[in-house]
Parts: structure tokens; C-alpha cells; sequence
């Protein structure tokens, strides 16, 4: 595992998706009408353009992550690491809710207009892919479940 | 509140309405029949207006159909502190046509002061600017606003929650909120949503059949013009020239589909104008998707940084295991 990642990534990595999280709720108007924008230092959650700035933020810190360990694995699968299969529903669901979060970002931009259905399918889907990432990610966070595992290295295998 | 008082303006609201109906009756095929996928944007020549209230009553009437309709009580919203219900369904409130509301989508603001040493009274038409890039649609969480090909932006009504997101992000505050009604009322009436948000739509339908907004087929002095965007925008300069004014809308956030045309700069009617809850500012204002927008640029390095990142761990391991 060390292999893949350090300490360090693993805090980012949970803190992006803590946060990205939570600034995903706060895009529906959720903070301030339940007080959580009123607790000192979370003011910032109840301003929806600065709550989508760190939303995106956070979506490109996850991005920059996968595409890292996505690289690094593909190296270390040789040294016998392999995705779990709750790590697999993990990394789909992300980045599925990545992709979809990329899509979203791109029709903010001047000239990008989406189609009504298309426009609310793809609010929906990426709402829903990130609600089953979190809860996932939750499930596999109490259950201590790893997200990958070691088997014999392939070089190994290769030489018997 | 609405005056009903008789007065000058009121006879004239009277005989402008009567001939804006024989004109709404006896209209021309529509400009707007070629124009489906390009961006139609109005112009309005404030010092055009009378102030009659002819396109506010068109708007009403025609749009009187799309207008909420409670059934039952408010529901008790949660927390209560927080949450503020927004009735404008009784009589008297629906009748209020001096600012918006869910049942008056147009109003006419009043501006009056000196400028140069000169006097001034403009009336102004206020509504949804119908920006290019809207906040209301990139924001809203469940894509119940949504731009048209040809650059309106309506609200969907049956997917609205009423969370009033629009109106906070929206540099007008333009949208307006009705209480009791919507998909919330289906779903946690007392703890998500809130009614269901209405504004302008320039009248999508009508537009869709080739026919005029109401506001514009109905205006006896032709405050407003609609077309093609570029088209509009030469035209509200060409006349800014020529009358030495001042325009308002092509380029405030970002660029909106209503340009306004004044002999008066748009800071000095902004001082002459009641500003307040339905009644939207005339300030410049900033494109509110810039900030945002340079997020994106994150989005596009992240996939590098992460490319080097791992390029660095590989070489990082590789040295290490050359080491062993």
C-alpha cells in the first residue's frame, strides 16, 4: 500500500472528500437554513459562489488524486497490489461523480447550454453517484475494509 | 400596493391599454418566427415609456395561466426562524404591480431627479434581464432553471423547490418566491424547499409560435424591440449615440438579453430608484460566474499535477528498488 500512497495523500484525499462533500450539500440551500453557516469559521457555506469555489476545488484535488494512484497503481499491479472490490465500487462511483461534476463545470462556462432533460439527467446522476460514493465510502470506513489488497506480485508468478 | 387613485397616469394607463389591445389584435407576423436557436435579446428606449402599465397588464393576462395557485394552508415551516413563508396568493397581494412578485413578472420603476442641471422622469420597465451566462441556471441545484436555445431563461415550475437559491445568486435578486405550492409540497414540505420561484419567461410560448412577448406586442409608444442579440446591442449603441446616453445590460454580468438605453447615466437613475425586495438595482454589476469560472482553470491542471505526481512516486520507487 505504501507503495501507492503516503500518509500525507491519504489526509488530503479524506479531507477533499469530506469537503467536497459537504460543499456538494451545501449547493442545495441546506447551511444556511439549518444554522450551519451561522457556526463561527463555516460563514463562508452559506455564500453559494464561494461554497461552489471550494466545491471545485475540492472536485479538482480529487481529480489530480485518481489520476495519480490511477498511474501508480497500473505500476505497482506488477508488485501484487490489487484494487479490492469495495475499493472498485469506490473508485467507479468517484469517477463517475468526477466526470459528471467535470460536465457541470463545463456549462458554467459562457456559450455551453445544455438540453432541458439533459441539463436535470445529469444534476440528478451526478447527485446520485456522490451520495452512493459517500455512502460507500462511509460503509467501508466503519467495516475497515481496505481499498486494495495484496496478491502474489505478477513478476512472481511469472518466474514459477 | 397598487393606487387606484385617477391621475394622469392612470387615464393614460386607460387609453394606452385600449389601443395597445387593438394593436395586440391587428399585429403583424411576428419578428421573432425566424429567430428560433439565436439568442433574441430586447431593447428597451426608457425615455420612450409613459409609464402606462399597458405590458404590465398584457403580462398578467397572458401569463395569468402559469400563475400559482395554493390549495390548503401555508405549510408550517422548519425552523421557523429561518424560513419565511411567501404568500402573495391573497387578493389583495396578487393585485400589487409595483414591483415583482409570483404574480407580476414586470413592473415599472419610477426614476426621477436632475442631471446636467436638468430635470428628469423616466419610467423604466424591470424584469428578468435574461442574462447570457445566468447564475440562476448555473446554480440552481436541480436544473429547475434552465437557458432555451434562444437565450430565454425560464423557471421550470415542476421541478422548482422554491429554495430561493436563484434569487440570492441572481445580481438583481429578480426571482420571487411563492409559498404552498410545488414538488416540496410532495417530497418534506416543512423541511426542504419552500413554494416554488417565478419570474419572467419571456413569454417562451408565445415566442415559440412565432408571436411577440406580450409586453413588446402590446406597447403603444415601441419601448421595446427584440431580435438578434449583435443586432440589438449596435442598435441600443447607435441610439446611445445619437441621444448622447448611456446603455445598460450588454456587458453588466457578462452580458444580459435586455439592454436599456438612457439619456440619463444608469449611476444616476440607480440613485433615483427605490432599490429593494422586487425592486432590482440599476448598478453596474460584474459577470458573478467569473469567480467560479477560474476554478476551472484547477480542474484543467489537476490532471497534469496528478501525471507528474506519479511520474515522480514511479521514478522515486524505481531508484528505491535499485537501491535494495
Amino acid at each position: 500500500m505504501e507503495k501507492i500512497s503516503t500518509r500525507w495523500m491519504h489526509w488530503i484525499y479524506g479531507a477533499a472528500v469530506a469537503i467536497v462533500l459537504f460543499t456538494g450539500f451545501g449547493n442545495m440551500p441546506l447551511w444556511g437554513r439549518y444554522y450551519i453557516a451561522d457556526i463561527p469559521g463555516l460563514g463562508w457555506s452559506g455564500n453559494f459562489f464561494l461554497n461552489l469555489q471550494v466545491h471545485l476545488f475540492m472536485g479538482a484535488v480529487l481529480l489530480g488524486l485518481g489520476v495519480y494512484f490511477l498511474i501508480v497503481y497500473v505500476y505497482s499491479r506488477w508488485d501484487g497490489i490489487r484494487v479490492s472490490p469495495s475499493g472498485r465500487v469506490r473508485a467507479a462511483l468517484l469517477t463517475l461523480a468526477l466526470l459528471s461534476g467535470l460536465v457541470m463545470a463545463a456549462r458554467n462556462l459562457h456559450g455551453i447550454q445544455f438540453a432541458f432533460e439533459f441539463q436535470v439527467g445529469l444534476i440528478f446522476f451526478h447527485m446520485g453517484t456522490a451520495m452512493s460514493f459517500m455512502i460507500a465510502s462511509i460503509t467501508c470506513h466503519l467495516a475497515r475494509c481496505r481499498w486494495v489488497q495484496d496478491v502474489p506480485p505478477l513478476s512472481e508468478s511469472s518466474k514459477s | 400596493m397598487t393606487s387606484k387613485r385617477i391621475s394622469r397616469r392612470s387615464f393614460l394607463k386607460a387609453g394606452m391599454g385600449a389601443a395597445g389591445t387593438v394593436a395586440l389584435a391587428a399585429s403583424p407576423v411576428s419578428a421573432t418566427r425566424k429567430q428560433h436557436n439565436e439568442d433574441l435579446c430586447t431593447l428597451i428606449d426608457i425615455q420612450k415609456c409613459v409609464a402606462c402599465e399597458a405590458c404590465v397588464d398584457a403580462c398578467r393576462d397572458v401569463n395569468d395561466v402559469k400563475f400559482p395557485e395554493p390549495e390548503g394552508p401555508m405549510p408550517n415551516m422548519f425552523p421557523r426562524k429561518k424560513v419565511r413563508v411567501e404568500d402573495w396568493s391573497p387578493e389583495e397581494k396578487r393585485d400589487v404591480t409595483d414591483r415583482l412578485t409570483p404574480y407580476n413578472w414586470l413592473f415599472i420603476q419610477h426614476a426621477e431627479g436632475t442631471y446636467n442641471g436638468k430635470s428628469f422622469e423616466l419610467a423604466i420597465p424591470r424584469r428578468c434581464m435574461h442574462c447570457l451566462n445566468p447564475p440562476c441556471v448555473n446554480l440552481c441545484p436541480f436544473g429547475a432553471a434552465h437557458t432555451l436555445s434562444n437565450g430565454i431563461v425560464r423557471i421550470h415550475q415542476d421541478l422548482c423547490m422554491g429554495g430561493a437559491k436563484c434569487r440570492a445568486v441572481c445580481p438583481w435578486h429578480i426571482p420571487q418566491r411563492q409559498s404552498g405550492v410545488g414538488l416540496h409540497l410532495d417530497i418534506l414540505p416543512q423541511y426542504a424547499g419552500n413554494g416554488v420561484m417565478f419570474k419572467c419567461d419571456r413569454c417562451y410560448d408565445r415566442v415559440a409560435e412565432g408571436e411577440l412577448p406580450a409586453c413588446i406586442e402590446v406597447c403603444p409608444e415601441g419601448v421595446q424591440e427584440i431580435g438578434p442579440r449583435k443586432e440589438m446591442v449596435e442598435k441600443a449603441r447607435r441610439l446611445a449615440t445619437q441621444i448622447n446616453g448611456f446603455v445598460y445590460g450588454a456587458d453588466d454580468n457578462g452580458g444580459t438579453n435586455t439592454i436599456y438605453v438612457s439619456p440619463v447615466p444608469f449611476g444616476v437613475l440607480n440613485e433615483a430608484i427605490v432599490i429593494g425586495p422586487g425592486n432590482p438595482h440599476l448598478k453596474r454589476t460584474a459577470d458573478s460566474m467569473a469567480d467560479p469560472n477560474r476554478m476551472l482553470a484547477a480542474l484543467a491542471i489537476a490532471p497534469v499535477a496528478g501525471v507528474i505526481g506519479a511520474l515522480g512516486r514511479l521514478r522515486k520507487l524505481s531508484r528505491q528498488g535499485e537501491g535494495n
